[in-house]
């Protein structure tokens, strides 16, 4: 991003409330992408039908890693 | 320029009143008919007793529900009531439009209804169980169905036509005062405005969303920040021009949100969807043999809007809910003895005279809020390879 003369002062010192506002929605994020995760599996496995549920649980596992891989990342960037 | 900004505010608050309509009751009551039947039966009751004078006295008295009075409030209505003194009720109906499979469309008042007391043209406004405060219609075979289109003329509706009347009002005089005179140090209402249009280009519009591209979205900013600030300072005014709950009304804030999600999706540039669908750097075993990133990305994507429409939602509704709380808690202890509400009333205005300062700055940082994630998404749609 290029700077211009009269942004200086506002692209180097973001105020705290922009980056409160900017990641305020990771949380929200987290908790979808598991929900995601744990309803899809639940789903599956009542079209699989079999005994032992193991889509729910690799989904779920799978589902809060890849939400904090998201939110590390996102974080990072 | 001005003159453009207005055409936009227009445009786009004329899609609100569009989209803002009552949402449709979906007729999932046909099936447990027998239920409805039950609850018809009681609320008749209860009718036959209050004809009693002494047992409505009572009913009257015993019968302070904090979370009616709070609902009732909170929700969309299809009067606009504004006092009620023993047995008198002073509100202005509103136009009930209603389009029923069986009886075609229908448009009356609401006061025919003379508070859920009499039915009027097949239909029947309930005022006990599961349909409370809806409009029903009543089948051949005595039972109640919610109707297939209730595009009812209600209490929001109303409120947002008061709330453009007053953003157009403000802003076309504040437009009609650059023209007036043009090249001079803005005065009274347009000092003010000129302040909060330049707060948003130059700290929220311009930082995020870049210096190129800023411009194009500046019309949508501007008008959801007004549009939404002037709505919650309208909801915290106690009586009539004032006082309904349309920020706070979830409907509101979804078209709200789905204009955002709008903009940003047919404004995403190539960066944006090659971040969502091939995210660069990540490592090739996320992405391939199943779409894991890819599917977070969405879920991401359609994450963003929702959380805006989740957040304004609920900080002005819970703010509406606090402070009817506190008016609850007054009549709640009257009710245990006369001179306990007296004393919990001097509390309970103070408490309500501060949470209304609170409420006041919460209406400002929402409308901010929701500008500025707005414009930030914006600038994440639009924004080249860093």
């Amino acid at each position: 991003m290029k700077k211009q003369p009269t942004q200086k002062k506002q692209k180097s010192n973001p105020s705290p409330l922009n980056n409160y506002a900017r990641y305020s929605g990771l949380a929200f994020q987290m908790i979808a992408i598991i929900l995601v995760g744990v309803f899809g599996g639940i789903k599956l496995d009542e079209i699989v039908k079999w005994e032992f549920p193991v889509f729910t649980l690799v989904l779920t596992l799978l589902s809060v890693i890849m939400s904090m891989y998201y939110a590390v990342k996102d974080l990072i960037r | 320029m001005n003159r453009k900004i207005i055409s936009y505010i227009l445009g786009a608050l004329l899609f609100f009143i569009l989209f803002a309509a009552r949402p449709v009751q979906q007729d999932q009551h046909q099936d447990n008919t027998p239920d409805s039947h039950a609850t018809e039966a009681i609320s008749t009751e209860e009718h036959s007793g209050e004809t009693d004078p002494l047992s409505s006295q009572e009913h009257e008295e015993e019968g302070f529900s904090p979370s009616n009075f709070i609902f009732d409030h909170i929700l969309d209505a299809y009067e606009w009531h504004i006092l009620s003194h023993k047995g008198f009720h002073l509100s202005i109906p509103l136009p009930v439009i209603i389009y029923s499979e069986t009886k075609g469309m229908n448009v009356f008042m609401f006061n025919k209804f003379h508070h859920g007391h009499s039915d009027y043209a097949g239909f029947r406004y309930e005022t006990h169980g599961e349909n409370r405060g809806k409009i029903v219609e009543i089948m051949e075979d005595g039972s109640t169905v919610a109707p297939k289109l209730d595009l009812s003329f209600t209490k929001n509706v109303l409120s947002l036509l008061i709330g453009i009347t007053i953003l157009l009002l403000v802003f076309l005089s504040v437009a009609k005062a650059y023209t007036r005179r043009p090249n001079q140090a803005p005065t009274g209402l347009q000092n003010l405005m000129e302040v909060i249009i330049l707060f948003i280009r130059d700290d929220i519009a311009r930082p995020s969303i870049g210096e190129h591209k800023y411009m194009k979205f500046m019309p949508f900013l501007l008008t959801i920040f007004f549009f939404i600030w002037f709505n919650n300072m309208l909801g915290l005014i106690p009586i009539f021009p004032g006082g309904a709950n349309v920020t706070g009304n979830i409907t509101v804030t979804m078209v709200l949100a789905l204009f955002t999600f709008g903009i940003v999706t047919i404004n995403g540039n190539k960066n944006y969807w090659l971040h969502i669908f091939n995210m660069p750097g990540v490592p090739w075993w996320i992405k391939v043999p199943i779409p894991l990133m890819p599917v977070i990305e969405i879920i991401g994507m359609l994450t963003k809007p929702f959380v805006l429409m989740i957040r304004l939602f609920a900080n002005i509704t819970a703010g509406h809910i606090i402070v009817l709380g506190f008016f609850s808690l007054i009549f709640i202890f009257g009710e245990m003895s006369p001179g306990l509400g007296y004393g919990v009333s001097i509390l309970s205005i103070a408490f309500t005279i501060f949470m209304t300062m609170l409420e006041l700055l919460v209406a400002l940082i929402q409308a901010y809020v929701f500008t500025l994630l707005s414009a930030i998404y914006f600038g994440m749609a639009t924004e080249e390879h860093h």
